[in-house]
């Protein structure tokens, strides 16, 4: 951000007010997150202040994030209900005013956060619950307890103690993530039939719970009618009771509708999804993600049919027991609806590719490899994908291919996806380097996004195609100033690491002025011809991507 | 009574009770760290006018007797520290907008947390309530902000806005 200290006053040149970030911070830690989120639509260097600080101002302004007492939790509520008080011109000494929690701050990120029951934590819960759209716990470990007024069987209300979801009934997101201990106590202590009451629930994410059961993820889905969404990243006891109930099956009767009996027989898997995932009035489940589960081919099965699931997203990395035929039949099935999908290949980096080749996806708008291989037949894989936007191949598979060849090849795969607007290259050292990037860089003029980090080939040079000659990149409505937003490279990357855009274009034009260099080339190239160290069929490569001549 | 010479930029020279600019992080550590043993030694302020610096002095020496600042107690939420402003310096703290800035940046080079927080305060006073059209105009800003860049904005907060 442009802050010249050594002229504070309003810059001459243009009138601009500029602050420095924690001026800006200090002013905006005064301020409601109503109004931090219209002051942020002020300006540029207001807004990239919420961008850049995005954790501390936008996490605020956002969502209250939580870490320690639950104590504070009711502080930091209190406070910005007061803020929105004042804002409204309402008595903020009135503090027995039951007044609902600004939108905006209706989320709840709790962190290791010790839940107590002294009256203060109860106040909260009672205040705001009914409030609450989204609450995210990590780490927690205990669900909090609260005390609401419902009606019994004879119409008398009365108070009564309970888990916190009763309390929430507006709640769409909810995530428990690594809640082992509370998980490990089993259903009394989580009391999971009051759970069921989370009617408006859209997305459930019980991610990194070892020891969440069947049992347990059924309870939780019973009467989520509207949910969409679930995560079950590194829940392995879920997949792997339900195999072994294969077996000894004894599952719910299908058709039964009410309020289930719990006993102590163990639900199958075939059970949750075929009865839980789907539902007859519309909504269902399109999003799946079972990253680092013990997945079988065997349960993979159970997803696959076409007529019950259409699958948007499927997360299936690090599956380790999935074998290819499994995954092939799943992809071919849901060939036409997925949008959204992420894959991890095997040991020899053979697999993902493979399948890919033998399946068209001709509405995948979104990919994730890790460990992939690009051979040969890698260049016709992307071909069958015309939506494509977001690319990611992570960690490519290290082949004792001789440099060179493979190269060409990578670089091919790259010059035909016009389209993507994110793509990723994490930990790529071996293939992304400065001819790589320029074929990126001329080729997909889409692009809004670039994350390279861990690739230790780049050198500055490269880095100056990025924010070259803009008008060539024909960026969203032909704006000639903007250049790509947002790129990000990991501190060690590009050898002396990353310079700043101003003098990455002030290299870049010097280097014109000299005459020495034709502009349409780009850096990179320049900078293999002039150390002449760079690869050689890389160099030619560019060049016949380029229509010139060495 | 040892005193404390600074310069400001434009060129003045004011004499200063070395007691009462204590509360500037950035000049204790300057006069600890040299030892200005000599009277006649100067300390330039390149960054603060010399208007500003009157102000400046004029806050630090009604406040010199205060409390040093308890350091924040990290449980403390950051957001409680809603003391309230003293009549006295929000009559201090009255004066053009353009005043206010160069005060708020001065105290921000010196490293004087209560003038910064004051100055801070009041900022946000005017903020509040308004729209980003009304801020811009008020403080004189130019939206160079894209549409893109708008869109942004509007889908990250698309979630809270859903009612």
């Amino acid at each position: 951000m442009g802050v010249n200290l050594s002229t504070p006053n309003f810059n001459p040149r243009d009138d601009q007010l500029l602050l420095p970030n924690e001026i800006l911070y200090n002013i905006a830690s005064n301020l409601s997150p109503r109004d931090v989120f219209w002051a942020q639509r002020v300006c540029r260097s207001w807004f990239l202040f919420g961008l850049t600080d995005s954790e501390r101002f936008l996490g605020d302004a956002f969502g209250i994030n939580c870490q320690g007492s639950e104590d504070r939790l009711h502080q930091l509520a209190l406070h910005y209900q007061r803020n929105e008080q004042e804002a409204q011109g309402i008595n903020a000494e009135d503090e027995t005013h039951n007044y609902p929690l600004p939108l905006r701050t209706a989320a709840f990120f709790l962190e290791n956060l010790e839940l107590t029951r002294n009256p203060l934590s109860l106040k909260f819960w009672s205040l705001f619950s009914d409030t609450i759209t989204r609450l995210e716990f990590t780490d927690c470990a205990v669900l909090p307890r609260i005390c609401v007024d419902v009606k019994d069987n004879d119409g008398n209300v009365v108070n009564v103690d309970t888990n916190f979801s009763l309390g929430c009934p507006n709640l769409k997101k909810l995530a428990l993530r690594n809640m082992d201990k509370s998980f490990m106590m089993g259903a009394q202590f989580i009391q999971f039939h009051q759970i069921l009451h989370l009617s408006n629930l859209v997305s459930l994410d019980v991610s990194c719970n070892k020891n969440i059961t069947d049992k347990i993820l059924l309870n939780l889905l019973l009467k989520t009618e509207k949910l969409e969404s679930l995560n079950l990243m590194g829940c392995p006891l879920v997949l792997a009771r339900a195999v072994h109930n294969r077996f000894y099956p004894q599952a719910l009767n299908s058709e039964e509708s009410g309020p289930v009996e719990f006993s102590d027989h163990i639900f199958s898997f075939e059970t949750i999804v075929k009865h839980f995932l789907t539902r007859p009035k519309g909504a269902h489940m399109n999003e799946l993600i079972l990253k680092a589960t013990p997945l079988t081919s065997y349960t993979l099965e159970l997803i696959r049919d076409p007529a019950i699931f259409t699958w948007e997203s499927l997360d299936l990395s690090y599956c380790r027991e999935l074998k290819k035929d499994a995954i092939h039949s799943v992809l071919s099935a849901h060939s036409q609806s997925l949008k959204k999908l992420s894959l991890k290949s095997d040991g020899r980096g053979l697999m993902v590719l493979d399948v890919l080749k033998e399946i068209s996806l001709p509405n995948l708008e979104s990919l994730s490899i890790r460990n992939g291989k690009f051979d040969r037949g890698a260049v016709s894989v992307f071909e069958t994908m015309p939506k494509l936007r977001k690319l990611s191949c992570a960690n490519p598979f290290r082949s004792p291919v001789v440099v060179g060849s493979l190269m060409q090849i990578q670089q091919q795969v790259f010059s035909k996806l016009k389209n993507i607007t994110h793509l990723s290259l994490a930990h790529s050292n071996e293939f992304v380097n400065n001819g790589l990037l320029q074929v990126i860089i001329l080729n997909m003029k889409q692009i809004k996004k670039l994350h390279l980090p861990g690739c230790e080939s780049l050198s500055d040079f490269g880095l100056t195609g990025i924010v070259s000659q803009p008008e060539e990149r024909n960026l969203e409505e032909g704006d000639p100033n903007i250049r790509l937003p947002l790129w990000l490279l990991s501190p060690g990357g590009g050898g002396s690491g990353p310079k700043r855009t101003v003098e990455l274009e002030s290299e870049f034009d010097s280097l014109i002025d000299e005459g020495r260099y034709p502009k349409e080339l780009g850096p990179g190239l320049y900078n293999s011809r002039r150390n002449s160290t760079g690869c050689l069929s890389d160099l030619k490569f560019v060049a016949e991507q380029l229509g010139c001549h060495l | 009574m040892p005193f404390v010479n600074l310069e400001s930029s434009d060129g003045d020279l004011v004499k200063v009770d070395v007691d009462v600019i204590k509360c500037s992080v950035t000049i204790n550590a300057l006069i600890e760290h040299l030892g200005l043993e000599d009277d006649n030694e100067v300390v330039p302020l390149q960054n603060v006018g010399t208007e500003t610096l009157h102000k400046v002095l004029a806050w630090a020496k009604h406040h010199k007797d205060d409390l040093p600042s308890v350091d924040d107690d990290e449980d403390d939420p950051p957001r409680e520290r809603r003391t309230d402003i003293t009549t006295w310096d929000a009559n201090f703290i009255k004066m053009e907008q353009i005043q206010l800035f160069d005060l708020i940046l001065a105290a921000n080079y010196l490293d004087i947390s209560g003038l910064l927080d004051l100055g801070c305060k009041i900022v946000a006073d005017m903020i509040k309530g308004k729209t980003a059209d009304e801020i811009r105009t008020m403080f004189n800003i130019v939206n160079d902000l894209t549409p893109q860049e708008q869109e942004q904005i509007r889908k990250e907060n698309e979630w809270c806005e859903e009612k």
